[in-house]
């Protein structure tokens, strides 16, 4: 051993009877004593105590100044659309303008961790300076404003849990004549489906405190356009009565700073709708009295109707759940109990119910809402389960405090017709066949 | 004694934030006196949006001769030579297409084209975004004529314009797209899902119910829609 190594492990021990000694001291000390006894007594036989990690020491602490998830969970992570089970035509051409959807099948509860959040960019993600980055607001104001990244963080603040989802989000099941007619897969997991979803608790300043700053005209302007300052300076008209209610400009998310792809340094943030009118990187805010007519408003992310017409403005996500387990991709072991559970939300506010059927949709039982129930942010539902093994055809539906219910996917597509493409919240039917696995039963 | 003082100057502005910020001269006319103020000359540098109604647009002119030339130098190789979307991977990607087409795109076996030809309500929009974002990867290099010039050439492309047309200010704003009567305000709650419990229709069933929005639910406001000309 060397002398450095040697110094390293001794450090190591004092650290280890420094915590024993004044940590927890009853437990601490009753803990060691049962220990050794039980290193004593069994030796070398195999059992929890003989395992490397009850022999070795772990890690130093602090090996991971910024720390991962376990090696175990490397599954667990963001990834795009499988292009084999996409239909033509559907992938994106460039990967700075594309998407990965969230691991929603392997989370728990309502938050999504800062580094599985749902990726959608149109020109990459810059990682901007904040000393360099400036958020301006002009227009119809009093005063044109410039606001450097450390005065914006000066407002008072507001915190709040919201989710955000795309509005392109579960259009691989919009009904199997969406793509030509192409077979929707039985593969699909539901991060390929509806991985577009996820959701924050956001920290940042109210929108509304930032045009009184700026002597905003709010009668005369009716809309905002705000706009990013990545690569395409990415705008949208965002209605003025939206801008005066909640949203805010976030510059953090679930505590620390909003990462590149999330918009770094700030963001807008437009509660219950479409995930790209909540602009990245927000740069400049010219107040208006009237929209734009942006691409990403117009040419994009607008409904076609049946008639040929195509709805603009299409801004809420409309109430939907979607069970992560069993889901697509996953397989249940054997017979016996499980807790089915998933995630549901509205853009138009609180989730009053969730059902679930195990026949398909003719009968339905009311889930389980986990605490906290909060206002255009993911609710956890769940509900206990005995499988008898045979072939089941499983799906959620949720209620919102408006009393809207989601309905079929057929239901939609009936009336909106096959190629509205957009804001689809239909109910997602997972297939549990007899040996236990799980497909995706929608198309 | 001094720290007296300060201890109660800062519970006092603790209590009445607005009183302390007050005092930061210029600027008693705003709640908070953050940030700083600036010029509309500051700003119109780097101003990049068009509106339907022509504001925003710039000086300058451009060609459809000039344009073509300018489209197989710095657009073509992604959107192809006659602006036909490139297919990759397999055809299971492709770049946009930005020719072709005629509205009203209504239900059709294939996936209607919607492109700038057949859907883009406005030429202002094709200005704003070409000139905002593209070429892809290579953002704001072209000049205000330069944008006119492919302007004008993918407005002939799409038999919108005659050939050799010329485009500036005016002329764009003489430009009507085909599909400028393509777009309604969103009708949501427009598909009705009662909460039935038991013995429940399901879609294969015949009388699934489809109603409008009115009966329930809470329709979308109406001052989220961008209000058609
Ligand atoms: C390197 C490849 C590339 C080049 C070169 C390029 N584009 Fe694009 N273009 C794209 C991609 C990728 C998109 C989709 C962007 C997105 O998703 O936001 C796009 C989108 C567009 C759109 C929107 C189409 C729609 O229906 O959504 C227009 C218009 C456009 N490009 C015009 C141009 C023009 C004009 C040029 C030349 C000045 C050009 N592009 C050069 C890759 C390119």
């Amino acid at each position: 051993m060397s002398d450095d190594q040697d110094k390293q492990a001794k450090s190591n021990i004092k650290v280890t009877r420094r915590c024993l000694l004044t940590g927890g001291v009853g437990v601490a000390t009753g803990t060691a004593a049962t220990l050794v006894a039980g290193l004593g007594a069994e030796g070398a036989a195999a059992g929890p105590l003989d395992r490397p990690w009850a022999t070795e020491l772990g890690d130093p602490v602090g090996t991971n100044p910024y720390g991962h998830p376990s090696s175990f969970e490397k599954t667990v992570i963001r990834r795009p659309t499988p292009t084999e089970y996409s239909p033509k035509g559907y992938v994106p051409p460039m990967n700075e303008s594309s998407w990965t959807g969230t691991p929603l099948q392997d989370l728990r509860g309502i938050i999504t961790p800062n580094g599985l959040f749902y990726e959608r960019s149109h020109g990459g993600y810059a990682d901007m300076d904040p000393a360099n980055h400036k958020v301006v607001i002009h227009g119809l104001v009093d005063r044109n404003l410039e606001l450097s990244m450390e005065d914006l963080r000066r407002f008072p603040t507001v915190t709040t849990f919201r989710f955000l989802e795309c509005s392109g989000n579960s259009d691989l099941i919009w009904g199997k004549a969406t793509y030509g007619g192409q077979e929707t897969s039985p593969y699909l997991t539901a991060q390929d489906i509806h991985g577009l979803l996820s959701c924050a608790e956001w920290t940042g300043v109210r929108l509304s405190d930032l045009l009184r700053e700026a002597g905003a005209d709010t009668v005369r302007a009716k809309w905002l356009i705000v706009e990013g300052a990545d690569s395409g300076a990415l705008a949208r008209s965002l209605p003025m009565a939206r801008a005066l209610d909640d949203c805010i400009l976030a510059f953090a998310q679930n505590g620390e700073m909003l990462r590149p792809e999330q918009g770094y340094p700030v963001r807008l943030l437009v509660p219950g709708c479409e995930g790209n009118l909540n602009i990245k990187w927000v740069q400049r805010i010219e107040v208006t009295d009237q929209p734009l007519f942006a691409t990403f408003e117009t040419g994009l992310y607008t409904d076609l109707q049946k008639s040929g017409k195509a709805w603009i403005s299409s801004l809420v996500m409309e109430a939907k759940s979607i069970i992560t387990f069993p889901s697509g991709g996953q397989s249940l072991p054997e017979k016996g109990f499980y807790q089915v559970r998933g995630i549901a939300w509205s853009g138009r506010g609180r989730i009053s119910h969730v059902d679930v059927s195990l026949d398909g949709g003719r009968n339905w039982t009311q889930a389980q809402l986990t605490e906290p129930v909060m206002s255009k942010c993911l609710t956890e539902f769940t509900m206990p389960w005995r499988w008898d093994g045979s072939e089941t055809l499983i799906m959620s539906r949720a209620t919102d405090e408006t009393g809207y219910t989601q309905p079929f996917v057929q239901q939609i597509v009936e009336a909106r017709g096959k190629f509205s493409e957009y804001h689809n919240n239909g109910i997602q039917t997972w297939r549990v066949e007899s040996n236990g696995e799980v497909y995706n039963a929608q198309g | 004694m001094r720290r007296g003082n300060l201890i109660f100057w800062a519970i006092l502005s603790l209590m009445a934030p607005g009183l302390a910020v007050a005092q930061t001269p210029d600027c008693n006319d705003r709640p908070l006196c953050l940030g700083r103020t600036i010029t509309e000359a500051d700003l119109a540098v780097w101003s990049l949006n068009v509106f339907p109604d022509g504001t925003g647009l710039s000086d300058g002119m451009g060609n459809a001769e000039e344009g073509r030339q300018l489209f197989r130098d710095k657009c073509s190789a992604c959107h192809g030579e006659k602006g036909v979307g490139l297919k990759v991977l397999l055809d299971r990607g492709a770049f946009p297409t930005l020719v072709g087409s005629t509205p009203p795109l209504t239900d059709t076996e294939e996936w209607p084209a919607k492109t700038v030809g057949s859907y883009w309500p406005y030429p202002t929009t094709f200005f704003d975004y070409v000139r905002r974002a593209m070429p892809f990867a290579t953002a704001h290099s072209l000049s205000d004529n330069e944008v006119y010039a492919i302007t004008a050439h993918i407005l002939v492309l799409n038999d919108i314009l005659p050939a050799g047309a010329t485009l500036d200010r005016d002329s764009l704003m003489q430009v009507t797209m085909p599909n400028v009567d393509g777009f309604i305000c969103d009708a949501r709650p427009d598909v009705f899902a009662p909460r039935c419990m038991s013995n429940c229709a399901v879609p294969d069933d015949a009388g699934v119910l489809i109603g409008s929005g009115e009966s329930y639910g809470k329709p979308v406001p109406i001052t989220d829609c961008m209000v058609l000309k």
